[in-house]
């Protein structure tokens, strides 16, 4: 079973068209992903990308933010982009 | 948590770029033996960037209504509020010195010592292949001038191969025929010998066998002449094998024959090329001969040309100083001061009561002792149809100072100091003469 990284190798945003469409971000994701991924993580787990992806905090400031440690919020950051791996996985496996 | 989550929660935290100095070294221990978080590692790495992606077109999309929104002072408020909230930090980031550097870090690229490393390990495999493939090509070339070379030269060995090497190719088939024909000898020799007593045997079952019967035709009833018929077939086995061996013995001989006479033939070719060889190295002396003689006129020319040449030359004739003294020259000196001499004499032999062991040395003189005298040399025959003498002296040290040179008959092979009396002399201590 070969990973997502080996099946995404070599995709650069902006740079696909047509039948490779499907292998863009908004391809992989869906359109509009970001809420559809919302849905699968937690309060906190969608903060904390959120804030990090979105809004460019750090994971003090973020641990700030949200009033707790820096360690919840970097354990909050691994489930969520453990939540994203897997759906990225399902997601490519499935249309291949 | 097991440990492989342990380290996957590492691993997210590296895509983040916040994991501490020792978290990574830790890391990376690890991802250099678990291929599973190697890859989970990869993955994560390809989540991030699909979510950077993500939130970069968002952000697009909301561009307009930002636009309209965004002011400066607003900006500027908001940047203020931040600083504020980064200096009223808790003391977290205090403990770790290196977590006040990580904020406004974000996605800065930390690449592991492990993924430099497979970069590292990728290039130097790239060079050694290089270099290997280089060396195999150079190696390549110079086998392919190696073979060339020897298919050049090989040719003009096999047409023209040296007489010696012919001479020794000839003998060593000459030696293999005329052993051959030794073997085919003792076979012969064998064979008559078989034959012999072959017809041995044939001649006592003839003497056994009743007359008017003839060998050939059976016998006219078994019973009792049952011995008489084995003897007929006895005698009729015989002369077959007798007839086989006189047939084999026919054969090896007309064989021998032919070897005997390639034999002859390569003996012959062998004294030919002997002979060419012989003539060779004759041709070959002759030459040396030539060469050396050459090289001796080309000594002589060579010392002429110096001698005449020189620029303080003293030339002089020598007068026999006896009592008896005539006119006639005995003698020339050519002298270079203190560097060459060559003293000339004639009829050096002619003189009274020589004995034939006899030698004519040369003498230096420096003042009027002549038991002082230095040695420059003994008189030989130059030219024995002319009777000319001929002294060549080049030694400085000798010719040095002298103002005189004689010349006195002594035993064979000279002596230390002149002993006889002077037969020729002549004075060198006067201005050079020539040019």
């Amino acid at each position: 079973m070969s990973g997502i990284a080996d099946n995404l190798q070599g995709i650069e945003l902006g740079t696909f068209s047509g039948a490779d469409y499907d292998q863009t971000v908004e391809g992989l994701f869906g359109r509009n992903s970001w809420q559809r991924v919302q849905e699968a993580l937690t309060e906190d787990q969608r903060e904390t990308l959120r804030l990090f992806f979105f809004e460019g905090y750090t994971f003090a400031e973020i641990a700030e933010k949200l009033g707790q440690s820096f360690c919840n919020v970097r354990h909050h950051y691994y489930r969520g982009l453990e939540k994203l791996r897997r759906h990225l996985a399902e997601n490519v496996l499935n249309r291949r | 948590m097991t440990p492989h989550e342990e380290f996957l929660e590492l691993c997210a935290a590296a895509t983040a770029g916040e994991l501490t100095a020792e978290e990574q070294a830790k890391l990376d221990a690890h991802l250099s033996s678990c291929r599973e978080c190697r890859k989970a590692m990869a993955e994560y790495e390809v989540a991030t960037r699909q979510m950077v992606a993500a939130a970069a077109s968002e952000v697009n999309a909301r561009e307009p209504e930002r636009d309209a929104n965004w002011s400066v002072e607003d900006a500027e408020k908001a940047f203020f509020r931040r600083l504020e909230t980064k200096d009223s930090l808790p003391n977290d980031s205090a403990k770790d010195p290196d977590e006040s550097n990580k904020i406004g870090q974000r996605f800065t690229y930390r690449p592991s010592q492990f993924r430099w490393r497979e970069v590292w390990m990728s290039l130097a495999a790239v060079v050694i292949l290089a270099l290997a493939l280089a060396v195999t090509a150079y190696r390549t070339g110079v086998k392919r001038g190696t073979d060339i070379a020897f298919t050049t030269t090989e040719p003009g060995k096999d047409v023209n191969p040296s007489l010696d090497q012919q001479v020794k190719d000839a003998g060593h088939e000459h030696a293999e025929l005329v052993a051959k024909v030794g073997e085919q000898d003792r076979l012969i020799a064998d064979l008559r010998k078989q034959l012999s007593e072959q017809e041995k045997m044939i001649a006592s079952l003839k003497a056994e066998k009743p007359s008017g019967r003839p060998i050939s035709a059976p016998p006219a009833n078994p019973g009792p002449n049952d011995a008489n018929s084995q003897r007929d077939q006895q005698l009729a086995t015989a002369q077959a094998k007798l007839s086989d061996l006189q047939k084999a013995i026919d054969d090896l001989t007309s064989q021998r024959d032919a070897v005997s006479s390639q034999a002859a033939t390569l003996e012959a070719k062998v004294g030919e090329l002997t002979q060419l060889l012989r003539n060779r190295d004759l041709e070959v002396d002759q030459k040396d001969d030539e060469v050396a003689k050459l090289q001796e006129l080309l000594q002589y020319d060579r010392d002429v040309r110096e001698l005449m040449g020189s620029r303080d030359l003293y030339m002089a004739d020598v007068h026999d100083v006896s009592k008896s003294g005539t006119a006639k020259t005995y003698g020339r000196v050519f002298y270079t001061k203190g560097k060459r001499l060559i003293f000339y004499a004639f009829d050096l032999d002619a003189q009274p009561g020589l004995q034939n062991a006899s030698s004519f040395q040369a003498w230096g003189r420096k003042g009027p002792d002549k038991l002082q005298a230095r040695s420059l040399g003994i008189f030989y025959e130059d030219n024995a149809s002319k009777k000319r003498w001929v002294l060549k002296a080049n030694d400085p040290k000798a010719l040095e100072d002298i103002d005189a040179v004689f010349v006195t008959v002594e035993p064979s092979g000279g002596s230390q100091h002149p002993s006889g009396k002077p037969l020729l002399f002549a004075y060198l201590g006067v201005s050079p003469n020539h040019p």
